[in-house]
């Protein structure tokens, strides 16, 4: 923690050192979330590189209660989506058809989580879908939360989610029967 | 079950680390270095420009509240038109004030020698605000016998306003009544001249070593906005001063001066022993002044009469308001939105919401009464009904009652009706613009400069504070809490004050009144809601007000 603190200290004054101390420290992390919500690595970038703006911009709002990390993902995420809404990454994909939600059962023994599988399938997603899924299974928002930060209601973002969820498993479950998938990026 | 595959899930990717492209930083670090680079120069200018204000003014006192005799003596280029009017004047005690607009600048990098990397022309000519210099630069290597040649043209302005300066057996002929400045009788005889304004242009040259000494290898970034040697106004100023005091039509000085670095080559990789460079500098200025026989011109405006009584009269205002954001540079009127998150630390997350406003209608109506300080100041109060529209797009309209609860006053609102954020792309797609009024009484204090007030058609400068009490509204307040819209208000603050500037034009001037006309700005202080969580909205009005006074004669 005292690191931390003479590390935004020298942000906050401008040290060119700290700033890139503070991105070296972290830019790796940042970068997989970037890379996990968008489709493209130049997207992913770009998103980095405006949430990297944005946290030296407000880096004197961090008030030292809670983890750097975690707050600088926070802003790295909210900046990528709203990097997502601008250039309309998803515009046409958010919209919730009805129907009932099934849940398909995870505990299927052939199911493989590997890292490079799971983060290409994650990205295969539909964005709308990919968006939620990042959100509410890897950062732990509430389904109210995800309506609040992107606009639609509760119940969309439940229900988008289950259809991302029940899409990846069977994807994952066709998978470890049929080694086929190219890892290719 | 359901919770084993998100744990999973969450194991697998939460903690991912992949590398980040170099690029990336250098990217970061132009957007990140430029505001800091901006704020820097206006610094610089502005405490030179502040500190030559105050300068002058102490300048300008100090000489001209000297006898005449005196002033004869020190500035012999005067004497004849002091001599002129010192018929008339026997003694000046006169005071001014001085202010600078500077116009241009355009810094040049003269290298002495070929580029060593390349062999590339010797010069490099990158002009002030330039954010990319020409590839054919790109690895330029500067010496020590390399220098910034920096060229400067401003223009400076000072008004001089005489105090006290007749005699006191002087009879004045009778005047055709003017503006604010009558003569009818009986009436305090002020003998006070009018204003003098003077302006002089200068163009001035520095040239200013780059590096002290050993050669420093150079790889120009893409922030490169050209290198400025920050002190030039303060010099200009005095230049201008000098010739004004002189009353030279030309005015060539050398003196010394003190330069500092600004952060345009602090930038720059390479440039980290610009601190090196030579603090003091010989400078050269050359300042051409127009106006060579203006105090000449005092002595033919002298023998004024103000009256000092309170005129009263009417005023009208139309134009546009707008909320103007204040939340730093963010682009498209967005604001942060705080979400509470479930992770650890459980700080707010910010993300961005949207809420544009356009500009809406403004009118107003109003009586004042004036009380003139001297020839040329007066002050003015007034009250009136001033009222502000603005527009703010929202998205679509829900006609139900709601309760939203605000965590950061720990109060809550039920509203009949609520508009939920507006789509991404600013669009009124699912949405429309809701036309917000703020109804206004107000209590404009306003202080009127006349610069002229002897013209037939006297322009006049109005500054000054405008309280106002807000005593209806119906206006959307965004809760980004809850991401929507909603009339509200308890988030309004009833008292604002605004600030007011104003030029206003002669249509019309009767002997029994004057009508004036002109362009008006006004901005709020404060914001206009009360929570601080909401964003900081100033009223900011621009329109034509329109004035009838009505002289006391």
């Amino acid at each position: 923690m005292t690191n931390d603190r003479q590390l935004i200290r020298g942000c906050i004054n401008g040290n060119e050192n700290a700033q890139k101390q503070l991105y070296e420290q972290f830019a790796p992390q940042m970068m997989a979330v970037c890379y996990r919500y968008t489709k493209s690595q130049p997207d992913a970038e770009d998103a980095l590189q405006m949430g990297f703006v944005r946290v030296f911009k407000f880096i004197d709002q961090y008030k030292f209660q809670g983890e750097l990390g975690a707050w600088i993902r926070r802003i790295i995420v909210n900046t990528t989506l709203n990097y997502l809404k601008q250039h309309k990454r998803y515009q046409n994909e958010m919209v919730f058809t009805g129907g009932e939600m099934h849940v398909v059962a995870a505990d299927d023994p052939n199911m493989d989580l590997r890292l490079k599988e799971l983060l290409l399938l994650v990205r295969q997603l539909p964005t709308g879908y990919q968006t939620i899924f990042n959100l509410y299974a890897v950062e732990g928002y509430s389904h109210p939360e995800i309506g609040q930060m992107l606009g639609i209601s509760d119940a969309t973002s439940r229900s988008q989610y289950m259809r991302a969820r029940n899409l990846l498993i069977t994807w994952l479950s066709n998978n470890a029967g049929n080694k086929q998938l190219a890892y290719a990026k | 079950m359901q919770n084993e595959f998100e744990k999973k899930v969450r194991e697998t990717l939460y903690g991912v680390e992949m590398p980040a492209a170099d690029k990336i930083w250098q990217g970061i670090r132009s957007q990140i270095g430029k505001p800091a680079k901006k704020r820097r120069l206006l610094l610089v200018f502005w405490t030179t420009g502040s500190v030559l204000l105050l300068a002058g003014l102490a300048v300008i006192y100090m000489v001209y509240r000297q006898p005449a005799s005196n002033l004869i003596t020190t500035h012999s280029v005067v004497k004849n038109n002091v001599a002129a009017t010192n018929k008339q004047v026997p003694g000046l005690n006169d005071s001014g004030i001085l202010a600078l607009g500077q116009t241009s600048r355009l810094p040049v990098i003269e290298q002495s020698t070929l580029d060593q990397t390349n062999n590339l022309p010797i010069i490099d000519h990158s002009v002030a605000g330039q954010t990319n210099i020409s590839p054919i630069i790109e690895q330029p290597t500067y010496t020590s016998d390399d220098v910034l040649v920096d060229t400067v043209a401003a223009v400076t302005m000072a008004v001089i306003y005489p105090k006290k300066a007749i005699d006191s057996t002087h009879k004045p002929a009778a005047q055709k009544n003017r503006g604010s400045v009558q003569n009818a009788l009986p009436q305090k005889t002020l003998t006070s001249k009018p204003s003098l304004i003077k302006f002089a242009a200068e163009v001035a040259v520095n040239k200013v070593p780059l590096v002290k000494k050993q050669t420093v290898n150079n790889s120009v970034g893409r922030s490169f906005n050209g290198g400025i040697i920050s002190t030039a106004p303060a010099t200009i100023g005095w230049t201008s001063l000098c010739a004004m005091l002189t009353e030279k039509p030309l005015a060539y000085t050398t003196r010394l001066y003190t330069q500092s670095p600004v952060a345009g080559f602090r930038e720059m990789q390479g440039f980290k022993d610009l601190s090196e460079t030579k603090k003091s500098q010989i400078k050269t200025a050359l300042t051409v002044l127009p106006m060579r026989n203006a105090i000449s011109d005092l002595s033919s405006k002298t023998n004024k009469k103000v009256s000092k009584k309170v005129q009263w009269g009417f005023n009208t205002n139309v134009g546009i308001a707008n909320l103007v954001a204040n939340k730093g540079n963010i682009a498209m009127d967005l604001q942060f939105s705080n979400v509470s998150s479930p992770l650890p630390g459980n700080q707010s997350a910010t993300t961005m919401q949207q809420v544009k406003y356009r500009a809406g209608i403004a009118n107003g109506i109003g009586v004042s009464i004036e009380v003139p300080l001297n020839e040329h100041f007066s002050m003015s109060a007034g009250l009136g009904y001033q009222y502000y529209s603005t527009r703010s797009l929202t998205g679509t309209r829900v006609p139900n009652q709601r309760n939203f609860f605000d965590s950061t006053r720990n109060s809550s609102v039920t509203v009949r009706e609520y508009f939920s954020a507006a789509n991404a792309n600013f669009t009124t797609d699912a949405g429309s613009y809701f036309n917000n009024r703020f109804h206004f009484a107000q209590v404009p204090l306003l202080l009127r400069y006349t610069p002229v007030a002897t013209s037939k058609r006297p322009i006049t400068i109005t500054a000054g504070l405008v309280p106002t009490l807000l005593f209806g509204s119906k206006a959307l307040n965004y809760d980004r809490q809850n991401n929507v819209s909603y009339v509200d208000k308890t988030h309004l603050k009833n008292l604002q004050v605004l600030g007011g500037l104003g030029v206003a034009f002669t249509i019309k001037n009767y002997s029994s009144k004057l009508v004036q006309a002109g362009p008006v700005v006004r901005y709020g202080f404060g914001s206009i809601n009360k929570n601080s969580d909401r964003l900081s909205q100033h009223l900011l009005f621009v329109g034509l007000q329109a004035n009838i006074l009505f002289k006391n004669n």
